[in-house]
């Protein structure tokens, strides 16, 4: 499948996506612990100019003082930097409280593994031949590394560890895991009920595209004992998604994630504790379009304030129907002209239209690599080759200027579907969205 | 002693290698007599040419025995004697490119100690400049070899690479004429053609920009070396011996004096842009590139910006800051880059350009 650049759309569209892209890798830096002070505070700055200068441009009201802008630059970029695990620690100290010391290492599902070379077929690299180090650091795009899966069910409130503690437990054996993602600047609070209380959602499972294994029909990881996640398989899960749909979306509730937060470690737990039976939290781990980070989130507020004119009900969906998205996006290896790589693993073809729109959205993203998993690629929609056909013709011949945003939009997102980001490794952003 | 006598006993002298007769005695004695057999047939071009090959043979020999003579008063006397030996016969024979570029490689051997030349002393380091600034000329006017010049050069820069020896030529009005002079005649004219003449040239000129406002008078007083640095950059956008030396000169002009490049904006930054994808992971050029394209940003924010390079800079700068991970400088760059745009207010016209409505 030949896949056209984002070159060839408007020189200004271009830049546009370009700057978001570089906007986006700037966010990035701030979580870097190896930089320095000094650019630190130059990241903050320049973040604070470029969302001053973006409310400008879309004539947007300020949301933010410097003051608060720079503090969440520096409060992210503290935050990424308390995220340093150490397997050789009894505590695993996550500055999000929600792993318990005697959670081991191996209870995070590392869904990365299964997506290993030999899991994919790579559809199309038009550009590998560009320049010879494309192809080099393109073969890192295939090296996925693991890709560390914390499930809702798992998650107990713990005390957040101090920076010295992290520091104190460094070892030759560190590795970075980003359980918890930086809030994102933009992201406001998710509004609460009209009695003030938040949701509090029942009857949820979790279901986590995010560990596909090779093989298996499985898609979440988290079905170790004692805990109240558990792992079903694809057929279960479309019985389950089935009654659902037969049940009506009122049935489910949205998760404020980012509320909870904020509230006390024990409400935490308690609403922690409800997601895990009550969220039906569908795990998109896009990107890292590196120009759709940004707009992901945007939609979680703005598609809130109601452009739903087509609804797209995603309880409508089966769970082989869901979308799962896997982006690498440009962070930690360097494509040097392109921006950024994308894996997509489609499942169901009652998501043409979606893939419609995100195939819009590639081909402005300059996507030089779709990757169709291995389970994915099982399934009949897949095997009869219509997504995939449909996937490059719309790239080849579809010239749009629909955003990730657009497309957000254009799914009209209802309501009781919420985008948030929910984890932010060294080389990718995962994005949840939930489903009431 | 006839000149054939001379050339064997020069041979002798030289010790070419093991120089059994150049250690036995001392090694201003060795040079001392060299520079006597020179002396001694100065009307022959083939004993003058063997004389500044056999001082730089004796100096070599000399240099790497140094330990066991550790006589550095030695040091300084030899490049003096050398350097009066040579600029003799050149002047006899200013007409023979040959000796001329053997003179220059032998200064260039002299020079290459930067122990020895900070010893020098003004009177010694401003005579050792003007002498290769005389012999690049010359060689110039008579030759279209590149040789001379690179030797030249290469002197000149180690001389430079000397803080002492710098603020003794930027000092001295003749010697900063002549030897400043010299360089933007070599690289005018073979810094396109041979990668070294520029390599040289450029580091000589960030040697003596690394003096305090010495960019600024350069740039004001020669404004063309700024174009000739830009045109040593385009000519040798994929050498990074030359990009390293050349991108931190146009880096020190752009940043420290605000110098005007004849050359466009755009056709800059477009430059740079190259320059930094061809060698994306020299931290030091992608470093000084991409603070010369801040600076050029900064001094023609009037200027309308292309979309197509706007998005080729963003581009580069986003895999660059991702590359350079670890390099707050390259980082700290980027950002500056990013910063300066958004005070040009370029983020706002991109985002109201009616093609992304």
């Amino acid at each position: 499948m030949q896949i056209k650049y984002a070159t060839e759309t408007q020189p200004s569209t271009r830049s546009r996506l370009a700057l978001v892209g570089l906007v986006d890798t700037i966010r990035h830096v701030a979580t870097w612990p190896s930089i320095g002070d000094a650019v630190r505070m130059q990241v903050a700055q320049v973040i604070e100019s470029m969302d001053v200068a973006q409310r400008a441009s879309t004539g947007a009201p300020p949301v933010a003082t410097s003051a608060t802008a720079a503090t969440r630059a520096q409060r992210r970029a503290s935050r990424a930097l308390s995220v340093y695990l150490s397997r050789d620690s009894s505590s695993i100290s996550a500055n999000n409280g929600l792993l318990t010391p005697d959670q081991s290492q191996d209870q995070l599902s590392i869904a990365g593994r299964s997506l290993s070379e030999d899991s994919y077929t790579a559809v199309s690299t038009p550009d590998s031949t560009r320049n010879p180090c494309i192809s080099a650091q393109a073969e890192e795009v295939f090296a996925v590394p693991p890709k560390l899966t914390l499930s809702n069910s798992r998650r107990v409130a713990q005390p957040l560890p101090s920076a010295a503690t992290q520091q104190g437990s460094s070892s030759s054996r560190r590795q970075s895991l980003h359980l918890e993602p930086p809030v994102h600047a933009d992201f406001g609070p998710v509004p609460l009920p009209p009695n003030g209380r938040s949701r509090q959602p029942s009857n949820v499972s979790s279901l986590s595209f995010g560990s596909i294994k090779s093989g298996s029909d499985y898609v979440t990881a988290d079905s170790s004992s004692g805990g109240p996640g558990y792992a079903v398989n694809m057929a279960e899960a479309d019985q389950v998604w089935a009654r659902r749909r037969s049940s009506g979306s009122g049935s489910f509730q949205s998760v404020d994630l980012a509320g909870a937060r904020r509230r006390s470690k024990q409400q935490q737990y308690h609403q922690q504790s409800a997601m895990s039976h009550s969220s039906s939290m569908v795990t998109l781990h896009s990107a890292a379009i590196s120009s759709s980070s940004t707009s992901v989130i945007n939609s979680g507020t703005t598609a809130d304030q109601g452009d739903s004119s087509k609804p797209f009900d995603v309880s409508q969906l089966s769970l082989a129907e869901m979308l799962v998205i896997v982006c690498w996006s440009s962070h930690g290896w360097i494509p040097p002209f392109i921006p950024a790589a994308i894996t997509a693993c489609c499942l169901g073809e009652l998501l043409f239209h979606e893939t419609i729109a995100i195939a819009q959205q590639m081909r402005l993203d300059g996507i030089h690599r779709v990757l169709i998993s291995k389970d994915a690629a099982d399934h009949p929609a897949i095997k009869h080759n219509k997504l995939l056909r449909s996937l490059s013709d719309l790239i080849e011949a579809t010239p749009s200027h629909h955003s990730f945003r657009s497309w957000i939009k254009r799914l009209g997102k209802p309501s009781h579907v919420r985008f948030k980001e929910t984890g932010r490794r060294k080389q990718k952003i995962d994005y949840s969205f939930f489903v009431s | 002693m006839d000149a054939d006598e001379t050339l064997r006993r020069l041979e002798s002298l030289a010790g070419s290698g093991d120089s059994t007769t150049a250690t036995a005695t001392a090694p201003s004695s060795a040079c001392g007599a060299i520079v006597a057999l020179m002396a001694s047939h100065e009307g022959s071009a083939a004993v003058q040419q063997a004389g500044c090959a056999a001082l730089l043979r004796q100096h070599i020999s000399h240099a790497a025995n140094t330990s066991q003579h550790d006589d550095d008063d030695d040091d300084v006397g030899q490049v003096l004697q050398s350097t009066q030996a040579m600029s003799r016969a050149l002047t006899l024979h200013v007409d023979d490119t040959r000796l001329h570029e053997t003179a220059l490689h032998t200064w260039w051997g002299l020079v290459l100690d930067g122990a020895v030349v900070a010893r020098l002393g003004r009177d010694a380091t401003v005579a050792l400049v003007l002498a290769v600034a005389r012999a690049m000329g010359a060689a110039a006017a008579n030759s279209d070899s590149a040789e001379a010049q690179r030797c030249g050069c290469a002197a000149l820069w180690h001389v430079a690479a000397s803080r002492e020896a710098a603020v003794v030529v930027w000092q001295d009005a003749a010697a900063q004429d002549a030897v400043i002079g010299a360089v933007e005649k070599a690289l005018a004219a073979f810094g396109a053609v041979s990668s070294d003449v520029a390599r040289y040239a450029c580091a000589f000129l960030e040697s003596m920009c690394e003096l305090k406002h010495v960019a600024v008078a350069l740039a004001m007083a020669r404004p063309r070396l700024v174009d000739l640095v830009v045109m040593a950059i385009g000519e040798h956008a994929t050498n990074e011996l030359v990009l390293e030396h050349a991108t931190n000169v146009l880096r020190r002009f752009a940043t420290d004096t605000a110098a005007t490049v004849s050359v466009g904006m755009a056709p800059l930054i477009r430059l740079l842009v190259r320059v930094m994808r061809t060698v994306s992971g020299n931290a030091s050029v992608v470093h000084s590139a991409l603070a010369i394209v801040d600076s050029t940003l900064q001094q023609r924010q009037q200027q309308q910006i292309d979309p197509d390079m706007v998005f080729e800079l963003l581009q580069v700068t986003n895999s660059l800051i991702l590359f350079h991970r670890t390099s707050d400088e390259v980082i700290g760059a980027g950002l500056a880059v990013l910063a300066t745009l958004i005070r040009n207010n370029t983020p706002v016209k991109l985002f109201t350009e009616p093609s992304c409505k």
